[in-house]
């Protein structure tokens, strides 16, 4: 599994020659636009199917704005689902986000993987050892799926710098390297953008 | 769990909304294979701070730490 977020540049590449580009990013056009991604979905609703008596999450959009508007705002052509597995049998998506809370990692995702999706996942991957050795069988299972967990460290501006000043310290990272590559007041960061710090 | 932002922005606790109620949340959806409980809006929204959805900070930050030197 990857480790980094180049989770679209690898499916674009990864797998071309077997499918278009386009089509692997849920693009319908050249250009990118809210209502244009649309095989690419996001699975942040609950893992379990929802009882009769219970409305579809998100809500309503009469009912809390935070969760419901802004991503009707953002892609009004998106379609919504109450269960992930009404998701997952749609043949025109080709990956999903999952980006649940954690203890509701491993059901989606193996899923996701069964179903032949590409997966990016939030950290962390799974809730439990159990939970991830499951979720290793089910994409050692999917064969050419592309799956990547969401941490943020390695595309961080000290790793950029780590990996292009020093190749040999870069392939033999370790907790030691993280230490001194962040103690270097140039390669301090946040979100990613290189900042100095007053010595 | 706390999580060392500037004053004003926190960012693992987000206000809840009076809409916030059984009716507009599936909370057994929610729950999953968790313990159940009886509805807490604060548990559904904040689930970071609950060690019964999250792995507290092993999990939300540590995990960004140990991605450095995964090969």
């Amino acid at each position: 599994m990857q480790t980094d977020r180049n989770f679209i540049g690898n499916v674009a590449t990864g797998l071309a020659g077997t499918l278009a580009t386009g089509r692997v990013l849920g693009l319908t056009s050249a250009s990118v636009s809210a209502s244009s991604v649309s095989a690419i979905a996001a699975l942040n609703s609950p893992a379990k199917p929802l009882p009769a008596r219970e409305p579809s999450f998100p809500p309503s959009p009469t009912s809390t704005p935070a969760v419901s508007k802004t991503p009707r705002k953002l892609a009004p052509a998106a379609r919504t689902y109450s269960d992930y597995r009404q998701l997952l049998d749609d043949p025109a998506l080709d990956a999903v986000l999952i980006s649940t809370p954690q203890h509701l990692h491993a059901e989606p995702f193996i899923a996701a993987m069964d179903a032949g999706k590409h997966v990016y996942i939030e950290k962390a991957m799974a809730f439990t050892v159990e939970q991830a050795k499951l979720m290793r069988a089910a994409y050692q299972k999917a064969g050419t799926r592309v799956v990547q967990v969401g941490t943020r460290r390695a595309r961080w501006a000290m790793s950029r710098t780590l990996r292009t000043t020093s190749p040999q310290a870069w392939s033999a990272r370790s907790p030691q390297s993280a230490r001194t590559c962040t103690a270097t007041p140039r390669t301090a960061s946040r979100n990613g953008r290189a900042r100095s710090i007053p010595t | 769990m706390y999580r060392n932002t500037p004053h004003g922005k926190p960012q693992w606790t987000r206000p809840l909304y009076p809409d916030m109620t059984p009716d507009t949340i599936a909370w057994n959806a929610f729950l999953g294979s968790a313990p159940p409980r009886p509805f807490d809006a604060d548990r559904y929204l904040n689930w970071r701070l609950f060690y019964d959805y999250s792995g507290g900070n092993v999990h939300e930050s540590m995990s960004q730490q140990l991605s450095f030197c995964t090969k």
